[in-house]
């Protein structure tokens, strides 16, 4: 595809990029299609690149969006994190095997690589746009080597077990479509591709060719999301299907063999029924004596492609461009859909001149060339989706296979201990009030009473020796959730009650809820009080927290009938475990 | 008289050439930033044809610098 570009083309690129967000119109759009990217390292270049070979491709105002350095499990789990209110159409993950931990550590890049893909699962479950994933290119570590060629090669069996993994990710999930890094490297080769430069310097280990390749690349694919593809592909016969010229040669004389030239006509036939059986209609059009092309298809042994392959022919004298016509109308399809190849430049220029809504290729003069120009043609012919309502319905079905399967890895204790949750549950500060009172007044799923206090209220519960206010603030490796919890304990005679628990959904499935749970108990008994109760107020939404209390050892002492059927709850002030994957910390965060 | 460097510098800010001069470095010119470190490397290398070391790179803290380092390779500047 793309050569190296010259210094004076990279700068073109940029300046049309500049230009282009420079103007009033774009910035009066909000970006189409808008388009997010996060990294495991410095990938800024790429961004006017991209920026301009998309304008290039016909964009009007594509809207480019970087997520922070190093976010991109971030980004799967927390779009608004990373691209603030901004709602993405395209979201577009890069990362490598090396920045995932400690080149040398391979069992953390292995259960770091597992969380990629879990990440990517929940992404597509909770994102409707289009996901695009640069597949991870081989290691490179710096002691990459002889001597350290068993630790090398950890790395290296790693890097195949994620390709494989990234693969089945993209086959098994709708909108889910990725592309080679190792394979951009492999084209620009490694010299033009790296640089060690900036990446010492600055995390950025790509070179611009890199970053443009990997544009043209991304413009394609962010292209093809849309693009209706192509369904017909027409062919000359003389020099297209094989070489020399049927009507003179003859069977025996043209050249369709294993010996060059006769081999690339044949390599070509064998893509052609490839793409025939993946449901591409075949046509025929070609200037020559019908009885000439259907001995050869017949009688020659060499022919890879069938008679029956065929769906329509049209081989007489008249202008290519009416043969074009009536393909189309005989199957049905528009103009549009029409793909010709031919070797002769005449009738390409007839073609375009007259039918010019059909995709034309020339055989290119050195045939060793054939397989490039069949892989262009064989990409138009790509479906990325399946479309309309076939898709919103296999799109759902993933989805709610994801949800299932997030699920069950969030429950999964390994997962929850590899995050490094830190929770911090203390009496909030004068600067949590305001987060507090919001959580109060705005939390109705996960809220055992939905009794809302305004923030004087909070401050007399402070200030007031009968009641306890306790707020959470966690943490784990990936960042910080901020404050998500408020606990409000009203003491009594004989015990505390939890006049208010609730949690914002974030932190849903982590165990928080128990560190609540545990935090007023001890208080409680602190206190010296026996029991610890609790109440549930249920509401059209807090179903989510009906059997918080049970599951925290409360048993049910009493019930009311009828109306809002509260149940109160009642547990002993008895220790109550956290999981092991959770600390809790009765500070606030430093 | 307009100046190679300085018209680079220029146009990655995003600025008139006529703000910045051989003194201009990141505490003075507000785009200077780390990102913009990394773009002007490249268009540096572009520009001039040359190809910058590390420790080259990190002497570049302004123009006037930027300048010392690409005349000590040669390019003319």
């Amino acid at each position: 595809m793309s050569d190296l570009l010259a210094s004076d083309q990279l700068r073109t690129l940029k300046r049309a990029w500049r230009a282009a967000t420079r103007s009033p119109e774009y910035a009066a759009s909000n970006g189409s299609p808008c388009i997010g990217i996060a990294s495991s390292f410095t990938i800024d270049p790429l961004v006017p690149y991209l920026g301009a070979l998309l304008l290039a491709a016909g964009e009007e105002a594509p809207g480019i969006l970087l997520a922070n350095y190093n976010q991109v499990l971030r980004a799967c789990f927390d779009r608004a994190s990373e691209f603030g209110g901004t709602k993405l159409d395209v979201l577009i993950l890069i990362w490598r095997l090396e920045d995932l931990g400690n080149p040398v550590d391979s069992a953390g890049i292995r259960d770091a690589s597992e969380m990629m893909l879990r990440a990517i699962e929940h992404l597509r479950a909770d994102f409707a746009g289009t996901i695009i994933i640069g597949v991870p290119p081989r290691p490179r570590p710096v002691t990459d080597g002889l001597v350290e060629f068993s630790r090398a090669s950890e790395l290296t069996d790693l890097w195949y077990a994620q390709l494989t993994a990234v693969s089945k990710l993209t086959r098994s999930h709708a909108g889910i479509y990725s592309f080679e890094v190792e394979g951009l490297i492999a084209r620009l080769g490694e010299p033009s591709a790296l640089d060690y430069r900036t990446e010492l310097l600055y995390r950025q280990p790509y070179s611009e060719q890199f970053h443009v390749a990997c544009g043209e690349v991304l413009t394609r694919l962010i292209g093809a999301r849309k693009a209706e593809p192509k369904k017909c592909l027409v062919l000359d016969c003389d020099n297209t299907l094989w070489g020399g010229v049927i009507g003179e040669d003859g069977v025996g004389g043209v050249m369709l063999s294993d010996d060059f030239p006769g081999n690339a006509f044949r390599q070509f036939q064998k893509q052609l029924v490839e793409l025939r059986r993946s449901g591409v209609f075949i046509a025929l059009n070609s200037k020559n004596n019908p009885d000439d092309v259907w001995e050869m298809f017949d009688q020659h042994s060499g022919m890879a492609l069938k008679r029956a392959d065929i769906s329509v022919a049209k081989i007489n004298w008249r202008p290519k461009s009416d043969n074009m016509r009536e393909i189309a109308k005989e199957l049905n399809i528009g103009l549009d859909s029409l793909v010709f190849i031919d070797d002769n430049r005449f009738e390409i220029e007839e073609v375009d001149t007259h039918a010019p809504e059909v995709k034309t290729f020339l055989v290119p003069e050195d045939l060793a060339d054939l397989p490039v120009v069949m892989r262009k043609v064989a990409s138009l012919f790509e479906r990325l989706d399946i479309t309309g309502d076939d898709k919103a319905r296999v799109d759902m079905m993933h989805q709610e296979a994801s949800r299932r399967e997030l699920a069950q890895a969030l429950a999964g204790e390994e997962f929850l201990k590899s995050l490094n949750l830190e929770v911090f549950v203390y009496s909030p500060s004068e600067t949590d009030l305001a987060r507090v009172t919001q959580l109060i007044n705005k939390t109705n799923q996960f809220n055992t009473t939905t009794r809302r206090y305004t923030i004087d209220d909070v401050k007399a519960f402070l200030a007031s020796d009968s009641h306890d206010v306790l707020c959470a603030t966690v943490k784990d490796r990936f960042g910080d959730y901020g404050l998500v919890g408020v606990v409000i304990l009203k003491h009594a005679a004989a015990s505390t009650e939890f006049d208010t628990l609730l949690m914002s959904c974030r932190v849903l499935g982590r165990g928080i809820e128990t560190a609540l749970v545990s935090s007023g108990i001890r208080i409680a008994a602190e206190r010296g009080l026996n029991n610890v109760r609790g109440f549930y107020i249920p509401t059209r939404k807090n179903g989510l927290v009906a059997d918080l209390f049970e599951r925290h050892g409360f048993s049910v002492s009493a019930e009311e009938e009828g109306g809002t059927k509260s149940t109160e709850w009642v547990r002993s002030v008895e220790d109550l475990d956290v999981p092991s994957f959770l600390t809790v910390r009765s500070s606030r965060p430093r | 008289m307009s100046d190679r460097l300085i018209d680079l510098f220029a146009e990655e800010f995003d600025v008139g050439s006529e703000s910045l001069d051989d003194d201009s470095c990141p505490d003075t010119v507000e785009q200077w930033d780390s990102l913009a470190a990394v773009r002007l490397v490249a268009a540096i290398e572009a520009e001039f044809s040359v190809r910058l070391s590390t420790a080259e790179i990190m002497k570049m803290r302004s123009i006037g610098l930027a300048r010392a380092v690409l005349k000590s390779k040669g390019a003319e500047v």
